[in-house]
């Protein structure tokens, strides 16, 4: 239902501030526009989306993406606390959080929405302090490979795509920190 | 050339090799993530598109124009570039119609 308010509000502030700016007559070709942008959009992205999710399907069965989970799992563990002993938790944290430094937010949804569902068996109807953390890695996420964003740029004429590697990696860095200490302040701050 | 220009094809070139060594099917690997990959795009499509439809019209009626302009001074304090009013405002909302609003 939030998308419903959101959408609603939003296409109803887009006409009254048509009317009052005068805009009224640029709005009806924009929406079409911004439809048929969005496909566009979608099939340039598609063939960097699709190579990259094969390239982290070869790295799972591989073994690959085990060892990843290995390795961020001292971190994970110190994330979500109340969920280190729970191996099926942590394993697709662990995958999602993979899916993300690889900068595919969009395969991520899917795993962190498998994990929220396993965490939140727990506490029903209640986001507890871990699955708000979730949320947090999610939205700023660190991201190795900016998959992502390279298609995107790619699609907008960019002949390399990959050289914001460095200011990705401290941007994503800095703004998943102050997310986490943001997240573990206000755990703090409002005990359940 | 720049060492960092060799990453991606050295990630493509190492994991496949790795595979290779583990026994794996790379190929057979590739083509079935490559589908899973256009699943994900048809599932993000119809909210890229009604998001995306909806943003254009909130750029053509001048409200993203209005609401660059009424937080311009916290911007220009901050070093934000006005044109990312959009995608500041989408973002929260979806990660996939933010991509295209950028």
């Amino acid at each position: 239902m939030a998308m419903t308010v959101i959408w609603t509000g939003m296409t109803v502030l887009a006409l009254l501030c048509a009317l009052v700016t005068g805009t009224g007559a640029d709005l009806a070709p924009a929406a079409l526009e911004g439809a048929a942008d969005a496909v566009e959009l979608g099939l340039s992205m598609a063939g960097v989306l699709c190579l990259w999710m094969g390239v982290m399907e070869v790295m799972q069965r591989a073994g690959l993406a085990e060892k990843l989970a290995r390795l961020l799992h001292p971190i994970l563990r110190r994330l979500f606390p109340d969920f280190a002993e729970d191996r099926a938790v942590m394993d697709t944290i662990a995958a999602n959080v993979s899916a993300n430094l690889l900068g595919l937010g969009n395969a991520a949804t899917p795993l962190g929405l498998e994990a929220a569902r396993r965490m939140s068996r727990r506490t029903p109807g209640v986001a507890g302090d871990s699955l708000c953390m979730l949320v947090v890695c999610n939205t700023a996420s660190i991201q190795l490979l900016p998959t992502t964003v390279a298609a995107v740029r790619l699609a907008a004429g960019c002949r390399t795509p990959f050289d914001i590697l460095p200011a990705v990696w401290v941007t994503s860095a800095l703004s998943v920190c102050t997310g986490i200490a943001a997240a573990k302040l206000c755990a703090r701050l409002w005990r359940d | 050339m720049d060492p960092i220009d060799l990453l991606i094809p050295g990630i493509l070139a190492g994991v496949s090799c790795y595979g290779m060594v583990k026994g794996v099917d790379v190929y057979e690997a590739l083509l079935e993530g490559a589908a899973k990959g256009l699943e994900i795009l048809w599932r993000i499509l119809p909210a890229l598109v009604t998001l995306l439809t909806v943003v254009a019209m909130l750029r053509a009626s001048g409200a993203l124009d209005l609401a660059a302009r009424g937080l311009a001074p916290l911007l220009g304090w901050l070093g934000i570039p006005p044109e990312t009013v959009g995608l500041m405002l989408v973002r929260p909302i979806s990660g996939s119609a933010a991509l295209g609003v950028g």
